[in-house]
């Protein structure tokens, strides 16, 4: 008859980019049960909104976290432009997509160094950092800043770039895409990720759906869901298609990520040469009024702003919620019946942005 | 692009029986926000279906916040129900995992609402020259 | 099932340059239109204020009357809101980052050299 114990699992990990905690319920080496605990770096970012204008918020917005920085602000102002019916400039569109996909490679990059570190593999971890940085170069350059883009700004985007520099930049990222694919050799390839992420944390196609999961996590278990397919932005303009795995262990997990890069990348290619010319912002004119949901899909998923104005310059209303919040039931799920050394890789492969989670 | 989202008002003790209509139509579940005005606390729960938004929406005054849990359908509810206890202040009855009130680590209870004496959450119009 | 997927990456990276520069040795080299830090050029201010107004965190106080423009580097964070906002083309931000300091300062500055040294301006509204 095991005995049960109780180990804590964070809040300070090697494995967690930011601090959640864990009460693992244990019989000898398996977790039995998972109680998360959440709120280490809740900022209560969301009543911002009543000192902050509309304007000054998208700033705040930016800074929820900072590796899914881009598409925040991206979400926030179109929310604001769906409610006071401002329409974006196609060029605007077209260069929201650029950033939101490099935005997604660099966060699929920095996970995938995070699964490599996790399961002991440092100097893969290291060389898919450094691809990454030099994605970050070419942000930079085009943005003015590295990680917090600040490309977003209600009505279109902050700046324009030159075709001649985005023409310079796709020919770097199509360099990239080759290295990228050297090291995707070893992280689908290799014994030693397989035999340590193939079989393990599976979430079942029906329990992923039950338990609300979204993004990577969800499409892993074979659910072909991704709110790209709204069509916000220019993604009805670029052809991609969502990318989903059967298996539903960590081993799917990582492959949907490696199969988005390259998409990402591919549709960077499609949007440049797509690219419109004309003006990338238009001037918003009155206050917020109404209530809108905006949805967009980061690279964890789903991501919901619920806004809310009155006609003054201040929101009612300012509500977030980031795809890894809606994860934390399917994590509880995976980690039943898992062994204690596993834990670290499950919780990683849901890609946990607890910045994003609690705001 | 704008696309169309509907909120229907309901009643808090029709709360259960909904959702699990809801869910043997196949419906998903987004989101359980709330937000406080001069009624109350207005609890929005939302459910998606092939990319339809359609919320529930219901509204409870501050004396008496307490509702009912979706979690006999929906398990994920969890984490917004207890949001909503931690942040709101609203007794949820029969969560299925319920920390009540440790959900988040927070500095005060209830951070997300204000006194009711002070409940006049936007600044004075006539503001001083705007450069 | 391959075994040793990542020796010809590691073989290679052997024999590359490395991908770390020797910074102090090399300097580092600021990207072009980078928000590195906030830039202030008080010939061209008027004084309107938009800028302490936009600004998110605070940073900027401006005081008309004084025709002071103070700024509290510690608190700002680079968003560039005021820059956008400055119809005088007075602030710019500079690719290079704010050398890191242990003396809080904030900086002020005047039009007009007056006795009485302001060192918080009051910003209109």
């Amino acid at each position: 008859m095991a005995e049960k114990t109780i180990i804590p699992f964070g809040p300070q990990h090697p494995v967690l980019p930011e601090p959640l905690h864990l009460d693992l319920v244990m019989e000898d080496e398996t977790v039995v049960d998972a109680i998360p605990s959440i709120g280490f770096i809740h900022r209560g970012l969301e009543r911002l909104a009543e000192t902050q204008d509309f304007q000054q918020m998208g700033y705040v917005a930016e800074r929820i976290c900072g590796i899914c920085s881009c598409i925040h602000g991206q979400g926030y102002s179109q929310g604001i432009e769906a409610l006071m019916g401002i329409e974006v400039p196609a060029r605007a569109q077209f260069l929201r997509l650029v950033w939101g996909e490099e935005s997604r490679i660099q966060s699929h990059l920095l996970w995938l160094g995070l699964a490599a570190d996790a399961f002991g593999f440092e100097s893969l971890f290291m060389h898919t950092w450094k691809l990454r940085e030099r994605l970050l170069d070419w942000v930079e350059r085009t943005t003015g800043g590295r990680v917090i883009f600040g490309a977003n700004k209600i009505g279109g985007v902050r700046r324009d770039v030159a075709d001649g520099l985005l023409a310079d930049m796709v020919a770097d990222l199509r360099a990239m895409e080759a290295e990228f694919a050297a090291l995707e050799r070893t992280f689908l390839g290799d014994a030693t990720v397989r035999s340590r992420m193939e079989g393990v944390g599976v979430l079942p196609k029906a329990l992923a759906q039950a338990s609300g999961a979204v993004g990577p996590t969800l499409r892993a278990s074979g659910v072909a869901s991704d709110t790209r397919t709204l069509g916000y932005s220019a993604y009805d303009q670029v052809q991609w298609q969502v990318i989903t795995e059967d298996a539903g262990d960590c081993f799917a997990r990582i492959k949907v990520r490696c199969r988005e890069t390259h998409q990402s990348f591919d549709m960077i290619y499609q949007a440049v040469a797509k690219m419109p010319g004309g003006a990338v912002e238009s001037k918003p004119k009155g206050f917020p009024k109404g209530e809108y949901m905006s949805r967009l899909e980061q690279p964890r998923g789903e991501v919901i702003y619920y806004l809310k104005g009155n006609g003054t310059k201040h929101l009612e209303r300012f509500r977030v919620r980031t795809p890894t919040f809606a994860n934390i039931p399917a994590l509880v799920h995976m980690l039943k019946g898992c062994r204690l050394a596993d834990v670290g890789n499950i919780l990683l492969t849901i890609d946990p942005c607890i910045s994003c989670t609690e705001r | 692009m704008r696309e169309e989202q509907l909120y229907a008002g309901i009643q808090a003790a029709e709360l259960p029986a909904l959702a699990a209509q809801r869910l043997d139509l196949g419906w998903r579940l987004v989101v359980i926000t709330a937000l406080q005005n001069a009624d109350g606390v207005e609890v929005s729960y939302v459910f998606e279906q092939g990319q339809r938004l359609q919320s529930l929406r219901l509204t409870l005054p501050l004396e008496a916040r307490r509702l009912p849990s979706i979690t006999g359908s929906y398990a994920a509810a969890f984490i917004y129900e207890n949001e909503l206890q931690d942040l709101f202040g609203v007794k949820v009855d029969g969560l299925a995992l319920d920390f009540k009130g440790n959900f988040y680590m927070k500095a005060r209870e209830t951070p997300f609402i204000k006194a009711v004496a002070s409940q006049a959450p936007m600044p004075p119009a006539p503001e001083a020259a705007r450069g | 099932m391959a075994f040793g997927t990542f020796s010809l990456t590691a073989l290679t990276s052997l024999f590359k340059k490395p991908a770390t520069t020797t910074w102090p040795a090399t300097p580092y080299v600021p990207v072009a239109g980078a928000r590195g830090s906030l830039r202030f050029a008080s010939e061209t201010c008027n004084y309107c204020t938009l800028c302490a107004l936009k600004c998110p965190t605070g940073a900027i106080q401006v005081d008309r009357v004084k025709k002071a423009w103070v700024l509290d580097r510690f608190k700002c964070i680079v968003c560039a809101a005021c820059v956008d906002a400055c119809v005088k083309n007075a602030l710019a931000c500079d690719p290079d980052f704010a050398a890191p300091s242990s003396d809080h300062v904030i900086e002020v500055y005047r039009v007009t050299e007056s006795a009485d040294l302001c060192a918080h301006g009051e910003g209109e509204a």
